[in-house]
């Protein structure tokens, strides 16, 4: 039986082939002691790379999958939006259709809210209830938050929903995508919190993307003109009693998209973004004309500001492929850190 | 030659078993080697350049698997599968998938638009050979294929191995295969009608660690049906001219399940895909003496419908979202080759393709067209019996502009006199089109990308050794380096969609094994095959550089991967031991691994044991054949599942 050697020798090469390969050791789990920010990382659509990054800026110390590493699944696929009630993290993970409850110390998975279609963002409003934006739908989610289940829809007029902003017993909801709806998108509706029904509408420029309240309870609304620069972008106080516009401040250049519209924990600070970082004075009449900071070879994709400080962080997205950056402005403008996050940083969540 | 004793047929696959390079043959005795050659389709074996040829014992015992598993499992080409019944695709030597062409009796059968080929769709009962083509050899047959490319053929003076050949199995999941051949002959005309039909539920149970909570699901939504025929007509016009006539038809359906992160996505999102292809080729070949010309002209037409629903979670007639996308193309192409020998030790080629492609499509903002003419001409001469040299120019002309020439020098040099070992290399130039999805996709398309430009260099020694008179062995070994500058990328743009450049310098080196030996003990007969590719790809532009990421392996690319096959045969009972690795991919093009993003190696095994009946009209077979044997839990791709242990269970019938 000469040819048998040879044959054994084949699979000793097969079997050491596979002893070839190495294997990433799964990261230990953290813990998030406050304060600190969780980024949520976006990912490629229909790859299911979306993850969290954890930052503890006093201590500089990053931690990378830090879903990951806690529960030992992926975040799941697009994550948009994150926030916070009381020991609960709330995480909307877009084209997963899922929003995962943590808890905030440990990470831990508590729940999911399922069966959403395409959530954006989510409204905590009380310790029983929550509304979820739809990129598609034309309604919201009304989530109970003791069993996690969707228990209703509140109609929106034929309108897609992105982001929720409260103001004492009023919900404004922007209607920011045009992908599957008649009407233009250039409107903030009105919501009763306690209700659900519509009580007011108020026409923007076209493509609100995020909104702010100020130190005065005024609601701030940043719209980019529309992703084929059909209008001029424009930056919109209004008065959240009278659902009335009292400032309209317009763009000098059609072809801008200024977003990211973010304010500080005093609520008199307001920065965007439009390539370069920009702020201004919530009592300033008109638009800043120059940077605070301006972008260089960055590719700036979101910005958020820490509440109890005047620190702004900014991400830089790169190429969209790799992982994004984070830069740390301190109120002054100076850059006083940076440091990795996941795929397309595209939310800042903080812990204080 | 007919063959009509189903013994001499078995003895002849074995014969063509233990070949597994195709220049193998020429250990075996000169009386067989003329009965092997009337089934080989390619033209010279002593080349410069790297071939292979997929054996018939593989093929004839894996009848049911698709191209892609088939490559998978007995070449050196890495195929990245999304899971049985979904997009396969196949890349050479670390490069994309669209470098990679297939062709049909000589027509590419690469989509216009996206430019690669789904392999699940192609069902290896169609073919007779399949043969791969390695880097610059591929410009023998076309330009672009910078991986490689991968021929598959149909016998024109194919012998009768039977009237009609049945094959039915049933699988786990749900799956059911059916394959059929009617072989007729009557004096000088051949007909030849193949059919196939295959279906599965394939809803198997998976591991689901893509979302919380974990646990053990089944596979939703990702159920297929594929159905085909493949008609053939030969007509002997006389002994040094032969006509053809063939006809692959095929519709596909497939649905799409969610990736492993999306199961709970509400909405009842319903998705699949519906392809209807035919391809027919006309063919005329003049073999008298020393001349061989050959004229054919192909008609292909492909209808393509992608179709995506979600209603609102509470109301299932309220359509959320709807993408409704329809592609036809078509294409008329007609090639024309002619060969001659002219001496002895020399022979020269020249050839000419014409390829007429026309795109509609809800993704372009009007039709689109593309037309080149490729004209190629080549030498092959050998010096002193030992050294063979190969050149090759082709140039094409593409809507009106011609591309830079793409040339092609090899040489192969018999090293020893009396010892079948070869020392090859060669040096080659050629040219990838971006596609017309590259060029005209709305939103996004770039009409202004430059094709893709490829250097090749490569080396190899093989070596046959028939050890003993029952014992063969073969052992190949190759490198390889490739440049291939302008590689388009896709890449978002500010306004969110994604748009494509010329971006990457990519550098794409490795080397290549193959090994094999075939014994023949008494009534026994073994044969052990395998394969491995180390490869190394990654993008050194001066972007890259700047940016920090050169040197990192691109994305799904392992740098380890092989496979091996046993089989062995004793009396009518055959038994057959498939095994693959792969090695670890990353997902992203990130520096430090994150580690979920990484996906592991993994070590798949096949099993199959097989017996025939042989009665005097009639053979019979039956196999079994357990996929996974270990139950593997892996992804080829991220957050797709894939099946664990899975049985296959066959019978097949052949009247003589």
């Amino acid at each position: 039986m000469k040819y048998k050697n040879p044959i054994l020798l084949f699979w000793m090469l097969a079997i050491l082939l596979t002893s070839c390969t190495k294997e990433t050791a799964p990261p230990t789990a953290p813990t998030f002691q406050k304060p600190g920010v969780f980024i949520v990382n976006e990912g490629n659509f229909t790859t299911g790379n979306a993850s969290l990054t954890w930052y503890q800026p006093e201590k500089d110390s990053v931690t990378q999958d830090a879903f990951y590493a806690v529960n030992k699944v992926p975040l799941g696929d697009v994550a948009n939006y994150m926030t916070s009630y009381k020991d609960k993290g709330f995480i909307v993970v877009n084209n997963s259709g899922i929003v995962y409850v943590i808890n905030l110390e440990t990470g831990a998975f508590l729940g999911k809210i399922s069966g959403l279609t395409s959530p954006r963002e989510i409204l905590i409003l009380d310790d029983n209830h929550a509304w979820v934006s739809d990129l598609y739908n034309k309604h919201l989610s009304v989530v109970d938050l003791h069993t996690y289940e969707v228990t209703g829809i509140i109609a929106l007029q034929g309108r897609t929903s992105e982001s929720m902003v409260r103001i004492g017993e009023k919900v404004f909801i922007n209607n920011w995508s045009k992908l599957n709806q008649i009407p233009t998108n250039n409107m903030v509706l009105v919501l009763d919190a306690a209700t659900g029904t519509i009580t007011d509408s108020i026409t923007v420029s076209r493509e609100p993307n995020s909104m702010v309240v100020d130190a005065n309870h005024k609601l701030w609304v940043l719209c980019s003109g529309g992703y084929d620069n059909a209008e001029y972008p424009a930056l919109y106080q209004i008065n959240p009693n009278s659902d009335s516009i009292e400032k309209k401040l317009t763009f000098p250049n059609k072809n801008t998209n200024p977003f990211s519209l973010g304010i500080n924990g005093a609520g008199n600070k307001l920065w965007f973004l439009n390539e370069d970082i920009y702020k201004m004075d919530i009592t300033d009449s008109q638009l800043p004309d120059t940077p605070w900071v301006t972008s260089g070879s960055n590719n700036f994709y979101s910005l958020g500001v820490r509440p109890d400080q005047e620190s702004v962080y900014v991400s830089d997205a790169l190429d969209y492929v790799r992982n994004g950056n984070i830069y740390v402005y301190s109120a002054s403008g100076a850059l006083t850190g940076s440091f990795e996050a996941g795929i397309i940083p595209g939310n800042f969540c903080f812990v204080y | 030659m007919l063959l009509r004793k189903h013994k001499t047929v078995f003895f002849l696959s074995w014969l063509m078993a233990t070949t597994m390079i195709a220049r193998g043959q020429a250990i075996f005795d000169t009386l067989n080697l003329h009965e092997f050659e009337v089934i080989g389709v390619l033209d010279s074996y002593e080349d410069s350049y790297k071939k292979t040829t997929l054996d018939t014992l593989v093929k004839r015992h894996f009848e049911h698997l698709d191209l892609g598993e088939l490559l998978s499992a007995f070449s050196p080409v890495f195929v990245k599968s999304y899971g049985k019944g979904s997009i396969s695709t196949a890349s050479f030597r670390g490069t994309s998938a669209s470098h990679t062409k297939v062709l049909w009796n000589d027509f590419t059968i690469n989509s216009p638009m996206l430019g690669q080929v789904d392999f699940s769709t192609i069902p290896e009962s169609f073919f007779d050979e399949v043969n791969l083509l390695y880097g610059g050899g591929s410009l023998y047959q076309s330009g672009g294929a910078l991986g490689g490319s991968v021929l598959l053929s149909n016998s024109t003076l194919i012998p009768r191995k039977s009237l009609l050949h049945v094959s039915q199995s049933l699988g786990s999941f749900g799956s059911f295969n059916t394959a059929a051949t009617l072989h007729l002959e009557k004096k000088k005309m051949i007909a030849e009608t193949r059919v196939m039909l295959q279906s599965s539920k394939n809803d198997f149970p998976y591991y689901n660690n893509g979302t919380l909570p974990s646990q053990w699901m089944k596979q939703q939504n990702a159920s297929f049906l594929n159905g085909g025929f493949l008609q053939q007509f030969s007509w002997q016009l006389n002994p040094w001219q032969h006509l053809s006539l063939m006809s692959w038809n095929q519709w596909n359906r497939r649905n799409i399940p969610p990736i492993m992160t999306n199961v709970y996505k509400g909405g009842n999102p319903e998705e699949y895909q519906k392809t209807f292809f035919t391809r027919n080729v006309i063919g005329w070949l003049y073999h008298k003496d020393k001349t061989r010309i050959e004229m054919k002209s192909a008609w292909f037409f492909e209808k393509q419908h992608y179709y995506l629903k979600t209603t609102t979670a509470n109301d299932s007639a309220q359509t959320v979202t709807l993408i409704d996308s329809k592609n036809n193309t078509s294409g008329f192409y007609t090639k024309g080759k002619w060969k001659q020998q002219l001496k002895k030790n020399f022979t020269l080629r020249a050839g000419i393709d014409i390829d007429y492609d026309r795109v509609e499509s809800s993704n372009y903002s009007d039709l689109k067209t593309r037309f080149s003419t490729s004209i190629y001409t080549g030498l092959n001469k050998q010096f002193l019996k030992r050294v063979t040299l190969d050149l090759l120019i082709r140039e094409e002309l593409v809507d009106g502009k011609l591309l830079p020439v793409m040339p092609y020098a090899g040489v192969n040099y018999k090293a020893l006199k009396k010892e079948e070992l070869y020392f090859r290399a060669s040096v080659s130039r050629n040219y990838h089109l971006p596609t017309l999805n590259d060029l005209y996709w709305y939103p996004g398309g770039n009409p202004s990308l430059k094709p893709e430009d490829g250097l090749e260099t490569e080396a190899g020694i093989s070596y046959m050794k028939k050890l003993t008179k029952n014992m063969a062995a073969a052992i190949e070994i190759n490198g390889f380096y490739n440049k291939i500058s302008n590689w388009i990328q896709w890449k978002p743009s500010d306004y969110r969609f994604w748009t494509p450049e010329n971006m990457a310098e990519v550098h794409a080196r490795g080397m290549e094994l193959s090994a094999s030996l075939n014994v023949r003990a008494g009534l026994w007969h073994y044969r052990i095959s395998g394969f491995y590719a180390y490869t190394r790809t990654t993008d050194e532009s001066a972007l890259a550089i700047e940016k920090g990421y050169s040197g990192r392996q691109l994305i799904y690319i392992p740098a380890h991967h092989g496979n091996a096959f046993l089989y062995m045969a004793y009396k009518n009972w055959n038994f057959g031991w498939n095994s693959m690795i792969t090695g670890s991919r990353t997902t992203t093009m990130n520096p430090a691994d994150s580690y979920s993003n990484t996906l592991p190696a993994y070590w798949l095994n096949n099993i199959q044991l097989g017996k025939k009946w042989l009665f005097n009209k009639i053979d019979v077979a039956m196999q079994i054949k357990i996929n996974n044997v270990f139950n593997v839990q892996y992804q080829a791709v991220i957050w797709r599942a894939m099946p664990g242990r899975n049985i296959e269970i066959t019978a097949k019938i052949d009247i003589l």
